[in-house]
């Protein structure tokens, strides 16, 4: 997803029912005398909140520019002076200081699914007090096993049935790998039994972020099993946020990890679950009972999967394509400190049939200046 | 070795489209590449582990001569089994 823009950052900067149980979290922790690390901060809500709640100073790290609209905001609100934006990754930016206190919003729909905390991790290790506090500093994965027909129907079986005179059932074997995020009013599902946390971590101690769990459950009620439903819980000071679709509407979704053929499970049925994704890697999610099993994974539903993922095989000497070698042309002629319409012309020169002049070439070239320029 | 039989390991997913293929293995997390060659003999042992049936399929399959043949195939078992992805017994 995007940050890039003020609307992408609508729903977390007015999600009530997150930011109020932050806010309480950051009540607790922060006095006259903190010093504040908001990570990721984007607009800067949770920061602000700090600087509101009496911090001494609070450094919102954002990698998108979004975050200097956070310094009007603090002028606004009469913070400006107890607020330090800097934009960058963490592992780009330097703090001039210590921190007492790290808030985060890096725990994701499915707690690793945006790859976001070795970043979390980073900060903590660099940045913060002996004795500071992380909010959240614990984090939970549950699923459980849901009846879900209607959704199974519209994203599954959907591609079984004929379209316009034609058939699309191929699709169907990747529909069913891929996870299905979806909102609240439209996750319609009953669970048939209990929820069970598949992968927690302590944020304050854990240094990996690879998810391999798994879990056992007893069927409640004889049913056809969907898919595994999935969600998360951190913990914010004293409370706990839970993005279970039982509980108050949050920003982050909930999942639907399908199962296809769905599993018709009985009552008193044992099922064995199990749930793994390395890091920057696919989902992949397993279920065992007497009934049958059923083995899901994202992996099989990459449609730009062989010829880009042998690329990652270790044994793989990938080379450099037309385009990685025009990259390197540009990124040389930008560490030899030429112009940017010089190393424009030069690289149309180069490669006439990628470029057909300069302003398309120019194009490429302010892309990379704008990433990797000084 | 084309005697013995190729089981795959179930720890091994498989994707393949338009002909190309990987697979990724569970254990290590990490990725296998298969060419034309390679993912037709993945879903031969897929469908039975006697590798001297799939070189027979194979050979009929294509234009090769069938030492060449039997030397990529031991090859290409040989790295699969050492990527642990099969086990040949």
């Amino acid at each position: 997803m995007s940050y890039s823009q003020v609307g992408s950052h609508r729903s977390m900067v007015f999600d009530a029912n997150r930011n109020e149980l932050y806010a309480q979290a950051i009540r607790k922790f922060v006095t006259a005398d903190s010093v504040v690390l908001d990570l990721g901060a984007g607009l800067g809500v949770h920061g602000l909140l700090a600087a509101a709640a009496g911090a001494k100073r609070v450094y919102l790290v954002e990698p998108e520019p979004v975050v200097q609209i956070a310094k009007e905001i603090a002028r606004a609100n009469g913070l400006a002076d107890r607020i330090v934006v800097l934009e960058g990754r963490i592992e780009d930016v330097e703090l001039p200081e210590q921190v007492d206190l790290i808030i985060s919003v890096f725990t994701g729909n499915l707690l690793y699914t945006e790859d976001l905390l070795p970043s979390l991790f980073h900060a903590r290790d660099r940045y913060l007090k002996p004795g500071g506090h992380l909010i959240p500093d614990y984090a939970e994965l549950l699923l459980a096993p849901v009846s879900a027909p209607d959704i199974h129907a519209k994203h599954i079986s959907c591609w079984s049935e004929p379209h316009l005179g034609l058939d699309f059932s191929t699709g169907r074997r990747f529909a069913a790998n891929e996870i299905l995020w979806l909102n609240r009013d439209e996750l319609k599902s009953e669970q048939l039994a209990p929820a069970a946390v598949l992968s927690s971590g302590d944020l304050t101690r854990m240094s990996r972020a690879d998810c391999r769990g798994e879990a056992h459950f007893k069927i409640e009620k004889s049913d056809t099993c969907h898919g595994l439903l999935g969600w998360i819980r951190i913990r914010l000071g004293d409370e706990w946020l839970s993005t279970d679709p039982a509980n108050p509407e949050v920003h982050w979704l909930p999942a639907l990890l399908p199962l296809d053929p769905p599993l018709q499970l009985e009552q008193g049925e044992e099922i064995e679950i199990s749930l793994q994704r390395p890091a920057q890697g696919d989902w992949t999610w397993a279920t065992k009972a007497a009934s049958g099993s059923r083995r899901h994974s994202s992996f099989l539903a990459r449609l730009d999967g062989p010829s880009r993922l042998r690329k990652m095989a270790p044994d793989y000497s990938p080379g450099l394509n037309q385009r990685g070698e025009n990259t390197r042309h540009v990124l040389a002629m930008m560490q030899a400190g030429r112009s940017n319409q010089e190393i424009a012309q030069s690289l149309a020169e180069s490669d006439p049939k990628a470029f057909p002049g300069v302003e398309s070439a120019m194009q490429m070239v302010q892309g990379l200046a704008k990433r990797y320029g000084k | 070795m084309l005697s013995q039989h190729v089981l795959l390991s179930p720890e091994a997913l498989f994707q393949e489209i338009g002909g190309e293929g990987v697979i990724l293995d569970l254990k290590s997390s990490s990725y296998f590449g298969l060419d034309e060659v390679g993912v037709r003999l993945w879903q031969l042992l897929q469908a039975d582990p006697n590798l001297q049936a799939a070189c027979d399929t194979l050979l009929a399959e294509y234009d090769v001569e069938p030492p060449q043949l039997e030397d990529d195939l031991i090859k290409l078992v040989h790295q699969l089994a050492e990527a642990g992805l099969v086990t040949v017994e």
